[in-house]
């Protein structure tokens, strides 16, 4: 276990700031864990943590489509989005081809609406951590050869994947490709928060 | 009634007895019996998944009568989460937002039942024989071993109550045996009646609670360029949908399966959060992350390393005229 003590709570952003840095997986691990330890022991915080995946995943769709957050939440989520464009639209450039995600506009808000089942169903009650699980370390993979274009150079030391980002496409997968084997689309979901954390704690 | 009863236990003991090795064709009978007990019988119980050092119990009631299927999960550990299911439509109950989440073409293969429809060539891909009897939750069943006939999959142990065929235990095994997961019930009530009560959501009125319809939309990838060639046997394509993830992130999935493990191809613009090229692992589950050009793939699957990075390495994106 880690000493919470000796980390650093990232204090230039306050800890609803933090929280929203938390949600972003922009904080390092020993942040992360600091606002995790503070998000558990405070409601007020929990309530903005959970307006975050609120927002994140019933209105990502529009940015400005507020339905139940509170008022002050929105301002401050907004305010947020503003001062942060890149979390939004980060890299890219104008040479990104997007062209085949128009051809789907409509399914798009439906299929977000059915990740959003197990999301809301499952919000991170203190289990989401947004940094690496050393169960899901990755290994650094020599640039693969591809198909359709070269590959770029990437880094040569071993990253760690973050395991919030990965629980959104484990989720995906199992929402439409697990069968009973694999135990309950919730159970698995549930388990793969609870593992990440468990990874968390034990670095 | 008793009688009745009695003969068909008689029945299918006698059948199980004088049948231990099953025919070569047998796999993909056994295993659509196995979703056909989930689907006619009445049962109510508790079942524990575990992976790692991680326990989630649930608690399930089941009934089929004539207007359909019936089921009410609920989840016992963390917060209150009810799912009530009547054929493929699950309405989620979420009570701390007060929030009624239905989708209305739901998955239907969640255990104890195993497989949405039969697949006729599990048996080239596994080799399913039944290997003793064991005790589950108190009843007699029948220990089935799926074993895989490649090193493309993991393999399964499949307990299947002697009396009903109802599935009550099932674990995920790798190429040396240990189990990397398991789910089984630890009490289970088959048969009998369930009060309808006992099927419907906890909370004393869930009026004014919001509720949000869902419908899903597939979506043809191929049609805008994408190629998975891998041509793993036994794996064929079973959806292709459109998903949006954190920040609007719209992401593309191709889903293929070989009717027990399943691999999720994901592709995407680059510039999402957290790219970093590998691997990762847990439990059953491997993930591949790696660059297509200007895209993001991530592969994610119940199978082998081997098997997601195969996928990975064969999709191919080819611009559409």
């Amino acid at each position: 276990m880690n000493d919470a003590a000796g980390q650093q709570p990232a204090p230039e952003l306050g800890l609803d700031g933090a929280v929203g840095a938390f949600a972003d997986g922009a904080l390092s691990t020993d942040e992360a864990q600091h606002v995790l330890d503070v998000l558990l022991n405070t409601p007020a915080l929990r309530a903005t943590w959970d307006e975050l995946h609120w927002v994140g995943d019933c209105l990502r769709s529009e940015e400005t489509g507020a339905m139940t957050a509170s008022a002050d939440f929105m301002t401050r989520f907004g305010e947020r989005l503003a001062a942060e464009p890149t979390v939004l639209a980060p890299g890219g450039g104008s040479a990104r081809p997007k062209r085949w995600l128009r051809y789907a506009v409509p399914g798009a808000a439906a299929m977000a609406a059915v990740t959003m089942v197990v999301w809301i169903a499952l919000p991170p009650s203190g289990n989401l951590v947004a940094e690496s699980d050393p169960a899901l370390a990755t290994k650094a993979s020599a640039p693969a050869s591809v198909t359709a274009a070269p590959a770029a150079p990437i880094a040569a030391a071993p990253q760690p994947v973050d395991a919030a980002q990965l629980r959104e496409y484990v989720m995906a997968h199992q929402e439409f490709g697990s069968t009973g084997l694999h135990g309950p689309v919730a159970i698995q979901a549930a388990s793969f928060d609870i593992a990440a954390n468990e990874g968390s704690k034990h670095p | 009634m008793a009688r009745a009863r009695l003969l068909y236990l008689w029945g299918v003991t006698l059948v199980i007895t004088a049948a231990p090795a099953l025919a070569a064709d047998d796999g993909a009978n056994l295993l659509s019996a196995i979703q056909s007990a989930a689907q006619h019988q009445t049962y109510s119980g508790t079942f524990i998944y575990q992976q790692g050092a991680t326990v989630q119990s649930t608690r399930i009631s089941h009934v089929m009568d004539a207007s359909g299927e019936n089921e009410k999960l609920e989840l016992l550990d963390g917060r209150i989460r009810e799912f009530i299911r009547h054929d493929d439509e699950v309405r989620c109950y979420v009570p701390d937002r007060k929030l009624v989440l239905v989708e209305s073409h739901a998955k239907t293969d969640q255990f104890p039942a195993l497989l949405s429809a039969p697949v006729a060539d599990i048996d080239a891909n596994y080799r399913v024989t039944r290997v003793g009897a064991e005790r589950v939750a108190g009843h007699e069943c029948n220990v089935v071993s799926v074993e895989p006939r490649d090193a493309l999959r993991y393999g399964y142990k499949l307990w299947t109550d002697q009396a009903s065929g109802l599935l009550l235990k099932a674990e995920t095994l790798n190429e040396n045996g240990e189990v990397l997961e398991q789910v089984a019930f630890t009490d289970v009530t088959i048969g009998g009646r369930i009060d309808r009560a006992r099927l419907k959501p906890s909370a004393a009125s869930t009026d004014g609670w919001h509720v949000e319809h869902f419908e899903s939309v597939p979506q043809n990838l191929q049609e805008r360029g994408w190629r998975v060639n891998a041509q793993l046997p036994g794996f064929h394509q079973t959806l292709e949908a459109k998903r949006t993830f954190g920040a609007g992130r719209e992401v593309g999935q191709i889903v293929f399966s070989d009717g027990l493990a399943s691999v999720s191809v994901f592709v995407e613009p680059l510039g999402g959060p957290g790219e970093v090229e590998g691997d990762a692992t847990k439990g059953p589950i491997n993930v591949v992350r790696k660059r297509l050009g200007e895209f993001w793939l991530t592969v994610v699957g119940e199978v082998p390393p081997s098997t997601v990075r195969q996928f990975a390495d064969s999709v191919e994106f080819v611009p559409p005229k």
